[in-house]
């Protein structure tokens, strides 16, 4: 990262004020007609991991936000439950982010988002480690070859 | 008696490549910002910022590879310089960035981007218009293409602070200070400057003075400036850049004497240049060159003696 951008920012990996765990329970609405809600807990635990996984990503948010979106993706797939709910929004998180790096930017947030739900819900039959390592990984090959 | 307000912030403090991040620091020095304010306006900067990645980049995605967004963020604070450049005084500057909106000051950075764009864009064909005939490669290349170069590669929105081109051809005064199209107008200005200096002698002499592999790598202004400065040395007028062997004489006996810094006094005097012309400003060197010549006893290298 630039140094003035670095110094000017400091550890923060997002330019929004970070969508509080509050903001992020809204989608609740949506969610619980299907039966899952994230609880307060799990809403700053998802918000946290979205942080390192930027930081991790070398990639800086300046918008909205990807979780709302996931949120809106996944949680009328047939394969998330209470139980896996918050456990795969993170792992869904991680999995966005470092394809976001790996397609180049071919691809924007909502046709990403697209895909991994085609996939997971599709070929992938609920598992994000298929998601990740095969359907995505070709995607991304794909594009790279373009 | 007539009191004036001394700005606290002095130029030496702010740095024309770095103008934003200079006056920051020179606020917090200078006890004219509070930790406090300096932090908000780091974050209000931070807040522009997104505010150009979504403009940019909104409609694809929420976030960017943090190169991206480091090159958006050294281009939002170039362009915000730009402006704030333009206010009277250091003191004045960081009262336009404490109290308006820095969204407004971005555009009017842009705006005056342009003119200074616009400024390149006349400069550069009076650059081209009053170019030296000569078979230096850089400086044909500089006079022709490069400015018009820049012009179409130049992108303020994102990449203001760059110029793209790197400017071989080095003319006699270069610019260390400037980034962007500040350094691109400044060094158009310079060259314009140097082609309607060697423009006042006649076009063959200048023609046979850069048929040399001086004059096809070295300055073509500073070989001009140091012959015409012979021939005032020589006690010759100015109609012409021809020094015979006589004349070197003249020189050695006239101004053996003199040290460097009397030797460019009186060459400015002869010369009659204007303090804080750019001519003024390359005397200096000329001077210094021309003095060790005449210590040494020959002028190989540094005049064209027939």
């Amino acid at each position: 990262m630039s140094n003035k951008l670095q110094a000017f920012k400091k550890n923060a990996a997002s330019l929004t004020r970070s969508k509080d765990a509050d903001k992020l329970l809204l989608y609740n609405d949506e969610s619980i007609k299907h039966g899952l809600v994230l609880t307060k807990e799990q809403a700053v635990k998802l918000l946290e991991t979205k942080d390192e996984e930027l930081r991790y990503n070398g990639r800086l948010e300046f918008g909205e936000g990807v979780i709302g979106k996931l949120i809106t993706a996944f949680c009328d797939s047939p394969y998330m439950n209470r139980q896996n709910y918050s456990q795969n929004l993170e792992r869904l998180v991680e999995i966005f982010y470092y394809y976001k790096n790996e397609t180049d930017g071919q691809l924007s947030d909502d046709e990403l988002i697209d895909y991994m739900k085609t996939f997971f819900n599709g070929s992938c039959e609920g598992s994000l480690e298929l998601l990740e390592s095969r359907e995505l990984d070709s995607l991304a090959r794909a594009l790279r070859r373009k | 008696m007539e009191i004036q307000k001394r700005s606290l912030i002095t130029p030496e403090m702010l740095d024309g490549k770095a103008f934003v991040e200079s006056l920051l620091e020179a606020g917090l020095e200078t006890g004219l910002l509070s930790e406090t304010e300096h932090a908000r306006l780091q974050y209000s900067l931070l807040e522009l910022l997104a505010s150009r990645l979504e403009a940019l980049y909104g409609k694809e995605t929420s976030s960017v590879p943090d190169e991206v967004a480091g090159e958006v963020f050294e281009s939002l604070l170039y362009t915000l310089g730009a402006f704030l450049k333009t206010a009277p005084d250091g003191d004045a500057a960081l009262a336009m960035l404490r109290e308006t909106d820095p969204a407004f000051l971005y555009q009017k950075g842009l705006r005056r981007l342009q003119i200074l764009t616009r400024d390149v864009r006349v400069l550069a064909g009076e650059v081209f218009a009053t170019r030296i005939p000569c078979k230096n490669g850089f400086y044909n290349t500089a006079t022709g293409k490069e400015l018009y170069g820049f012009l179409r590669s130049y992108r303020p929105r994102s990449h203001a602070h760059e110029h793209g081109q790197f400017m071989y051809y080095a003319t006699a005064l270069p610019c260390r200070d400037l980034a962007g199209v500040e350094y691109i107008r400044r060094y158009a200005v310079s060259l314009l400057w140097e082609n309607r200096f060697c423009g006042l002698f006649p076009k063959e002499e200048v023609a046979s003075l850069l048929d040399s592999p001086a004059g096809r790598t070295e300055n073509i202004f500073l070989l001009v400036l140091k012959q015409a400065c012979g021939r005032v040395l020589a006690g010759q007028d100015l109609s012409s850049l021809v020094l015979t062997a006589e004349d070197g004489e003249t020189i050695r006996l006239l101004h053996g004497d003199k040290g460097a810094k009397e030797l460019t006094a009186f060459l400015a005097a002869a010369l009659r240049v204007t303090e804080g012309s750019y001519p003024a400003a390359c005397l200096p060197a000329v001077g210094k060159e021309l003095a060790a010549a005449i210590q040494r006893g020959s002028f190989r290298n540094v005049l064209k003696v027939e």
